[in-house]
């Protein structure tokens, strides 16, 4: 186990930067999730403390260690790939054990940990076959065994499970989570989904455009985003945006004013946040509530999906199950406590 | 086939027959000449049908030897043949293997210009440098021997760009891996990109087998002494011998034996050749 520590981590192409200084700290034995949409240079940064991809200014620490100039084999890593990256020609043992054969371990040692990773991940009866013989999350637990035998400080995840299809993907989830708590190791994940992010992370770090957006506890995340990328990013279906103006206590949407009791944004015009579920919805009309047109009604099992605008801006409505509801007329409440307030220009959260 | 009509089939099949026919007629009339005796194959009409002396010009060729006063032994030939095609098929994939490794997988200077460099020979055959190829061998007092039939012939673009092609297949994650795993670089080409590009080394191995065995212009250039006679050139000087009429029985079987290795090697290696051809997994 050891601590990463990334100090103004600067990544440049050809003189372009992609990676804008990146400061952050990871203690050991955290499960930190890196997340971002493609192309936020998430996946650079992690190749970065692998040392697959050279750093063009700032430090990678590993325990006190300053890794900048260090071999990927010395860095007491482990790698998991999105393609698992097995190698074809060898058994599954082989592949796990040929950076054991390289450091020049003993037989026994190498089989014993090779056999150990093996029975912790259930791939004891697959070991003399070869990865084309294997499913997809098979592959996928072995490219794990391979990263476990090594018994690193840091592992170290690239969108491993973005090839599994969906079921795999939640039991392989679970599956991972039951690893970090077993090893304690700390562990650095990369993934685009936010599913994954949530469910995962003891902390997340967004990045957007090579920048950190925020970092946080799934919680953190979910319930204070510091803007409306944030909002927009996590949670499924994301956030509702909606802009209006603040007059006094009066916050003014397009067509429909509320007035608010406790909170007041310090700038005149502002996009306001909420979440899909916290949108109270009635087909009667009660004090403050606003009319609305239900267009589209998405059945998810467990709930449902109500799409309206609201003004010319889109809504969605989420709701358990319990409720009959057709497409028509009903009422909505934003309630004021579950209002985020963001800059309507930088979208960066207001203080209320 | 979907289409069963007679008619149809009757003609595919007969155009195939005489496809089968055309290739097979040459050889079959080799064999057919490589078991007569000399007084047989200088009457008209040639046989179409085989005779009785198959095994005592066998043992002509291999044996007795050949050549005005029987002094060239077709075995020597045959194994001169087999080591010029096997050093020029081994001496070609390794030096073409060693230089794509370097192109993909290495950052120096002027690689695309190296890279160019290598594949603008493609339009310099040993026929075009022949002098000046010539004369260097001939300086470095190679003449005679397995080097001066092998050396200029292994330099080989065309192999080192289907390698270099290969090479770039292998998915980028196999290299991280192995040095995450620790694999320094001779480490990863032994351990990962040699089994990895296995069968199109195989098929590379057939192909150049066969350019080896039938080089004919530069080993009659580099080898006048005839124990270094190779078979190809070794038939062609068969058929000048001077005051004589050809003893063509002696030719043909000769040509048959020259025949042998290159199917050997390719109903041998068929498999692994086809799959080095069309496999596209990694």
């Amino acid at each position: 186990m050891a601590d990463v520590t990334l100090t103004k981590l600067v990544k440049n192409y050809d003189n372009t930067p992609v990676i804008h200084g990146i400061d952050a700290q990871f203690p050991a034995g955290e499960f930190v999730v890196i997340v971002g949409p493609s192309g936020c240079g998430k996946s650079t940064v992690l190749r970065m403390v692998a040392g697959l991809e050279e750093i063009s200014e700032g430090q990678v620490l590993i325990g006190s260690q300053v890794m900048n100039d260090v071999e990927p084999k010395d860095r007491k890593i482990a790698m998991v790939f999105q393609n698992y990256a097995l190698y074809p020609h060898m058994t599954v043992f082989n592949n796990m054990a040929y950076g054991l054969k390289i450091r020049k371990h003993s037989k026994e040692e190498i089989a014993r940990r090779v056999n150990e990773a093996a029975e912790m991940l259930q791939l004891e009866k697959l070991l003399d076959r070869k990865p084309r013989q294997l499913s997809g999350g098979q592959r996928q637990r072995v490219a794990m065994g391979r990263a476990l035998v090594r018994k690193p400080e840091v592992f170290l995840f690239d969108e491993p499970l973005s090839n599994l299809d969906a079921k795999l993907r939640h039991q392989m989830r679970v599956e991972l989570k039951r690893l970090h708590k077993q090893l304690g190791t700390t562990m650095i994940y990369v993934t685009h989904d936010q599913v994954e992010a949530m469910t995962l992370a003891d902390r997340i770090m967004i990045l957007n455009a090579g920048r950190i957006e925020q970092i946080g506890t799934p919680d953190q995340i979910y319930h204070e985003p510091v803007s409306t990328f944030v909002g927009g990013f996590i949670g499924s279906p994301p956030m509702n945006f909606l802009s209006a103006a603040v007059d006094n206590t009066q916050l003014n949407f397009a067509d429909y004013s509320i007035t608010l009791q406790n909170r007041t944004p310090s700038t005149p015009e502002v996009t306001v946040g909420i979440r899909p579920e916290k949108i109270a919805i009635t087909p009667t009309p009660h004090p403050h509530s606003i009319p609305v047109r239900i267009d589209f009604v998405e059945k998810l099992g467990s709930g449902k999906l109500l799409y309206t605008n609201l003004g010319d801006e889109p809504l969605v409505i989420s709701i358990m199950n319990g409720m009959e509801l057709e497409n028509g007329e009903y009422h909505i409440s934003l309630p004021e406590e579950d209002l985020h307030f963001f800059d309507k220009d930088s979208g960066q959260r207001l203080t209320t | 086939m979907v289409e069963r009509r007679i008619l149809s089939s009757a003609f595919s099949h007969l155009i195939l027959i005489l496809g089968v026919i055309l290739v097979a007629f040459p050889i079959w009339i080799t064999f057919v000449a490589a078991s007569h005796d000399a007084v047989r194959m200088t009457q008209v009409p040639l046989p179409l049908l085989p005779g009785g002396h198959f095994f005592d010009n066998l043992y002509d060729a291999l044996i007795r030897g050949v050549g005005n006063a029987r002094e060239q032994s077709v075995g020597m030939m045959l194994f001169n043949s087999l080591v010029m095609a096997l050093m020029i098929a081994i001496g070609k994939i390794c030096i073409s293997l060693l230089s794509a490794f370097a192109i993909v997988y290495f950052k120096f200077p002027f690689r695309m210009t190296f890279f160019w460099l290598i594949f603008i020979t493609l339009m310099l055959p040993v026929e075009v440098r022949i002098l000046p190829t010539f004369a260097v061998v001939a300086n470095l007092g190679m003449l005679n021997n397995y080097f001066g039939l092998t050396v200029p012939l292994i330099a080989s673009a065309t192999a080192t760009f289907m390698f270099r092609q290969v090479f770039l297949t292998v998915p980028d994650e196999l290299l991280e891996a192995a040095r995450i795993d620790g694999a320094g670089p001779l480490r990863f080409f032994k351990d990962i990109l040699l089994p990895v590009s296995r069968t199109n080394i195989a098929a590379l191995f057939v192909i150049l087998f066969i350019y080896g065995w039938n080089q004919y212009l530069w080993p009659l250039l580099i080898t006048t002494d005839k124990d270094m006679y190779t078979i190809v050139m070794g038939i062609k000087q068969m058929l000048e011998a001077a005051e004589e009429s050809p003893e063509w029985h002696l030719i043909m079987m000769t040509t048959l034996l020259a025949m042998l290795p290159p199917v050997a090697v390719v109903i041998s290696m068929q498999k692994i050749f086809i799959k080095g051809l069309t496999e596209t997994e990694k």
